[in-house]
């Protein structure tokens, strides 16, 4: 038991030690988002996808790109146009002629596309036509492309980090609640503070750029993955996070009076388990090998904001997802 | 991590818990405890008093201060019996000691056997942060020092009301008696009721010839009050039917006029005897006068020496029929009133006593007959003629103003319902008004109202 109970405490400091290490690195350069960050890195650990929200400059691309560096990861940007195809994503087949030595002669060839990387960038992922989004969100959830009669696995690790602009809504085609489902978290990247762009400024004004060291590679990142999925849940607190879950539903007995009145449809059971797996994580990276009440209640907000549907009167009196969360959190008992 | 655990971990995080477990459980029923138990003791003061003011006997208040002992006895060994954990109560524990939910998730996975070495781990560090836990400081015994002296005080209390302290029944019962008016004063339900004129005398008497013996002292004002509130209401109420029925238990002691003349002579003198207090000597002068009125009202009642004894005979002939179930002997004893036999006059009373009962009635103003020769005559109809005019007295609504407020009271009730009778006759009766009666019938129908003379 003393060798067991012994490997685990290492592996629990390893994950703290790797993730305190990402978050540092990329702190490096991101500033005033530390929640955004953690909680990115928590979105990729558990092997999710994470949905940005927020306006343009406050750094949604720049995060994407540290990440990126510091774990060592390939790195893909697409930006999503409304004339953008399937196949720009995705790649294509394209004709390729055999030399003579080899017998002569043309033959198809499968040209991967953007989404070939470890960590993906796909910038304004609702300007893109409903089509294009599909394509990108199939490759999400499947980890793989089918182009033809083949089809291509997805290297892990894979990660997709789609930001999105609330404001210029014109023109866009919002993403459907089934397809907003399969993002692990959604996040708001806030105006950052005014000390923060004091930090900002300093480190992207001058001549040199800010250097960030690589921490982890993709092995490293399985490797953490898998150690997340190990940590036990009693129960009682896997019920918690079931009962939230449920209590997103008008028609469920935990449910809240806003959620009564204002949501048409709750979160699916795919939102539990984003809760518990990023209850895991959080409760790792603050060195427990158990998971509390509380760690579900500190990722309850990213992981149901954005599977929840409005009906016409929460969109009439612009009802905020989170308010009904945050109901949901101090009425359901833990 | 490194320290090794006394025993099995999950063993001991269930040690644990069960220890937290009796002494939270114990702390909240030793707050609660204590929180009720002036409360109840303070009832059971009360109980005690109400008991002392009701006369209840001093074993009630004494039940209710045992049965609130064992309620509370009850109350606290029902609260700390050993019962099995559950999650909440891990939670409330967990919250308690700041273990962050460790506590919590540790309780449960040591009653599962599916085990890893996650859990191994978890339990693990959970029983050795367990065992840094003082449960003592953090569900520390209930002090409750003035609640606890509180409860003493009262239960105390009640021990003491309910034993030391005589009721009401016994304060009176124990009082300390008088060399003459301990009677008057222990008076039971049964002396509550109206004296007759002999019994106050003959109380009086010994009032008097206390005072003439020079225990001037020992009679009290209230004693001679007392007396003369009882002749005041004697004859106040002119309840002749308890003085008569006293008065014929007691045949022997009806006073005379010169008996009460005596007494009020008596007391007379006694109020001019110095020995006694100013309030005595006025009230037994308050007491010759009464007694003086009374024995000239008897003296001009019995200036007709016949209406009295026939009075008399009447009272007893009463007597004798409310006595007695024979219902030939009530149909004889009974006034009635007879067409006239031929040699009489207006009409014939027969009055009739106990002994003719059985025989025929005698005849009134016009005849005799009968081996009681007064019976019919003058002075018989005399006496009954005072009776009914006393009964009638007593019945005139005139001189009686609760009567007339009863009356008022009446016709205010019958106005009431009058006007609610209205109401409802309005509301359905005369939805439509009555049809106009023709111009050619209206004669006829005035005139089948009308009573011909």
């Amino acid at each position: 038991v003393t060798t067991t109970t012994t490997a685990v405490n290492e592996s629990i400091d390893l994950f703290r030690e790797r993730f305190t290490g990402i978050t540092r690195e990329v702190g490096r350069r991101i500033v005033g988002h530390e929640e955004v960050v953690n909680l990115t890195v928590t979105g990729l650990l558990a092997g999710g996808h994470v949905l940005l929200e927020g306006i343009p400059g406050v750094g949604k691309t720049s995060l994407v790109h540290t990440l990126a560096d510091v774990m060592h990861l390939t790195f893909s940007r697409i930006q999503f146009t409304p004339d953008l195809m399937p196949a720009d994503i995705v790649g294509t087949n394209i004709v390729q002629e055999r030399s003579h030595g080899d017998g002569g002669g043309a033959f198809f060839e499968f040209q991967p596309g953007p989404i070939f990387a470890n960590v993906v960038l796909a910038d304004e992922i609702n300007r893109a036509t409903p089509k294009t989004q599909s394509a990108l969100l199939e490759a999400m959830q499947d980890m793989s492309v089918s182009v033809g009669k083949t089809t291509h696995k997805l290297e892990q690790p894979f990660f997709v980090l789609a930001t999105q602009n609330p404001l210029e809504m014109e023109g866009t085609y919002p993403l459907p609640e089934a397809q907003l489902d399969r993002f692990f978290f959604k996040l708001k990247v806030l105006y950052p503070p005014e000390e923060a762009m004091h930090s900002i400024l300093e480190r992207t004004t001058g001549i040199t750029d800010t250097p960030v060291q690589r921490i982890v590679d993709g092995k490293d990142i399985l490797e953490m993955r898998h150690v997340a999925r190990a940590v036990p849940i009693a129960k009682p607190v896997q019920s918690y996070a079931i009962r939230l879950t449920l209590g997103t539903h008008p028609d469920s007995p935990h449910n809240t009076p806003m959620v009564k009145r204002y949501v048409r449809y709750g979160a699916s059971p795919r939102a539990a388990q984003t809760l518990v797996v990023a209850a895991k994580i959080h409760a790792l990276n603050r060195g427990n090998a158990f998971v509390s009440a509380d760690d579900v209640r500190a990722v309850a907000l990213p992981a149901l904001r954005h599977r929840i549907l409005l009906n016409f009167e929460g969109e009439a009196d612009e009802v905020s997802t989170d308010a009904i969360v945050n109901e949901l959190l101090g009425g359901v008992a833990p | 991590m490194s320290r090794e655990l006394p025993g099995a971990p999950e063993d001991l995080v269930r040690a644990e818990l069960n220890r937290a477990d009796r002494l939270r459980r114990s702390t909240s029923a030793n707050r609660r405890l204590w929180r009720a138990a002036p409360i109840v003791a303070g009832a059971c003061v009360v109980i005690a008093v109400l008991g002392r003011v009701a006369g209840w006997p001093g074993a009630v208040a004494l039940a209710f201060l045992l049965l609130a002992i064992l309620s509370l006895t009850l109350f606290v060994l029902v609260s700390r019996r050993p019962h099995a954990l559950s999650d909440q109560i891990a939670v409330e524990l967990d919250e308690k000691a700041r273990l962050e939910g460790e506590l919590r998730s540790a309780y449960y996975f040591a009653g599962h056997e599916s085990r890893d070495a996650w859990v191994d781990y978890h339990l693990t560090r959970a029983a050795k942060r367990l065992e840094g836990v003082d449960w003592t400081s953090l569900y520390p015994a209930a002090r409750a020092g003035r609640a606890k002296a509180a409860t003493a005080v009262l239960a105390l209390a009640t021990l003491a009301l309910a034993l030391f302290v005589p009721g009401r029944a016994g304060v009176f019962a124990s009082a300390p008696k008088s060399a003459t008016g301990s009677a008057e004063r222990g008076r039971t339900a049964a002396d509550a009721l109206p004296m007759t004129v002999a019994e106050i005398l003959a109380r009086l008497d010994k009032l008097l010839v206390a005072a003439e013996a020079g225990k001037g002292q020992a009679i009290s004002a209230s004693d001679v009050r007392g007396l003369l509130e009882q002749l005041e209401k004697l004859k106040a109420e002119q309840n002749a039917e308890a003085l008569n029925r006293k008065d014929a238990a007691k045949q022997s002691k009806v006073p005379t006029a010169a008996d009460l003349k005596a007494f009020a002579e008596r007391a007379k003198k006694a109020a001019e005897n110095d020995e006694l207090s100013p309030e005595v000597r006025d009230s037994l002068a308050d007491m010759s006068e009464k007694l003086k009125e009374e024995a000239q009202a008897q003296a001009s009642g019995d200036k007709d020496p016949q209406d009295a004894s026939s009075q008399g005979e009447t009272q007893s002939t009463e007597t004798a029929q409310a006595q007695s179930g024979n219902s030939n002997k009530q149909d004889g004893g009974a006034q009635s009133v007879k067409e006239a036999a031929g040699g009489g006059g207006v009409g014939v009373v027969m009055m009739t006593g106990d002994a003719s009962s059985s025989k025929e009635a005698g005849l009134g103003v016009g005849g005799a007959a009968g081996d009681n020769p007064k019976n019919g005559q003058m002075n018989d109809l005399g006496a009954a003629l005072r009776k009914e005019t006393v009964e009638a007295a007593q019945e005139n609504e005139g001189e009686k103003t609760v009567t007339g407020e009863r009356r008022q009271t009446e016709r205010g009730s019958a106005t009431a319902t009058y006007s609610h009778t209205a109401t409802a006759d309005a509301a359905r009766g005369r939805s439509a008004a009555p049809p106009t009666v023709p111009e050619a019938r209206r004669q006829a129908l005035r005139s089948y109202f009308i009573r011909k003379q």
